[in-house]
């Protein structure tokens, strides 16, 4: 893409940057693995949302997912894959280096362009 | 590689996605520092086993002051039966599901000599316990007899001395409840310092001689209280998978 000025950014991850699928990984980014049961009530998400944002990281091999039957019950297990662990870390880094270069043009801005007196000590009208 | 023009439609997406109804939880978007706590102290937080021991040992403080009290013998069976056939762990392992821990990296120093001094901490408590009460007794109440239990204010510092090490971020209330359960306790020992007649009352008996197990109630049910706040129960949808 043409950039309109000299900067440009790396984009975060889409299949990341989403929130369901964001906290999944963070989740698992957090412990060597964790189960289905988990992973709904700390994300907040139905069993189909759920199930289906699993699919969607485990086609990705973001995840790797492992069932079995415990006390004639399934379980599953999901644990995040290498490529998994970099890329959620590679979101982090990204998010980070747009989150500076945002403070840094918003400084430079307020430094240009000096708010009145009565905005910067909070008058209206 | 993208320009920076094409960046406030990425962050105008991010921030609506944040602010999906599912995310919400009292008004703000999805906390990372939550799930990443809540998962890392999935174990430490389950606190109802905590709960059944402190009621243990509570009902068998009691015995010493409820003369005659067959009932607090079953009660006392009851809790330990809740702790042999392991219910709490089957009841978090049900609702809140299961994490294995990321596996330990190298202790640091500090760690390591942190550590050693709270187990020896124990041990002296363990064999010393009794002495240190009647010495605390007598140098702090001018009283020989050795019945006040400081043990529980003991419990308290130290667990007030270890929250300010955990991550209070996602726990800002946590120095707050010590404090005040330390401030309970000691107010409990120093009590009969002023008023020497409230160690003739049941109440005060039964809450100075259970103070450690009751200390340990109240932790138990502070921890499954803040897991619960941690991972809020979806009501749309049934338990299982």
């Amino acid at each position: 893409m043409k950039a309109s000025n000299q900067e440009t950014l790396e984009l975060p991850n889409r299949l990341v940057h989403e929130p369901a699928r964001l906290a999944i990984l963070t989740v698992l980014s957090s412990c060597e693995s964790a189960d289905f049961v988990f992973l709904r009530r700390v994300a907040g998400l139905t069993k189909g949302n759920l199930s289906v944002q699993l699919v969607n990281l485990e086609q990705a091999g973001l995840i790797v997912i492992t069932k079995e039957i415990v006390e004639r019950k399934m379980r599953t297990t999901v644990k995040l894959s290498k490529r998994g662990a970099a890329e959620i870390e590679e979101y982090w880094q990204t998010m980070d280096a747009i989150r500076s270069r945002m403070v840094r043009r918003k400084d430079r801005r307020s430094a240009r362009y000096p708010l009145p007196a009565t905005a910067r000590f909070g008058f209206s009208g | 590689m993208a320009s920076i023009a094409s960046i406030h439609s990425l962050v105008c997406g991010i921030n609506q996605s944040m602010e999906s109804e599912v995310y919400k939880t009292d008004n703000s978007p999805v906390d990372h520092q939550r799930l990443k706590f809540g998962t890392e102290n999935l174990a430490a937080l389950q606190g109802l086993d905590i709960v059944a021991l402190g009621a243990m040992l509570f009902f068998l403080e009691l015995t010493d002051v409820v003369k005659d009290s067959w009932w607090l013998y079953l009660l006392n069976l009851a809790a330990a039966v809740v702790i042999v056939r392991q219910m709490p762990s089957k009841y978090y392992e049900r609702h809140f599901g299961r994490v294995e821990p990321k596996s330990k990296r190298p202790t640091s120093r500090r760690e390591a000599v942190g550590g050693l001094v709270g187990i020896l901490l124990v041990i002296v408590v363990l064999i010393w316990g009794r002495r240190i009460e009647v010495w605390a007794d007598a140098v702090l109440m001018g009283d020989l007899s050795g019945q006040i239990r400081w043990v529980a204010s003991l419990a308290w510092s130290a667990r007030l001395l270890r929250n300010t090490q955990r991550d209070s971020a996602a726990d800002p209330r946590g120095p707050l409840f010590y404090v005040v359960g330390l401030a309970t306790s000691t107010a409990i020992c120093l009590c009969p310092k002023w008023y020497p007649e409230v160690m003739q009352s049941l109440v005060w008996k039964t809450l100075n001689a259970g103070s450690l197990g009751l200390s340990l109630t109240a932790w138990g049910l502070r921890d499954h209280l803040l897991l619960v706040h941690l991972l809020p129960k979806n009501g749309s949808d049934d338990e299982g998978q």
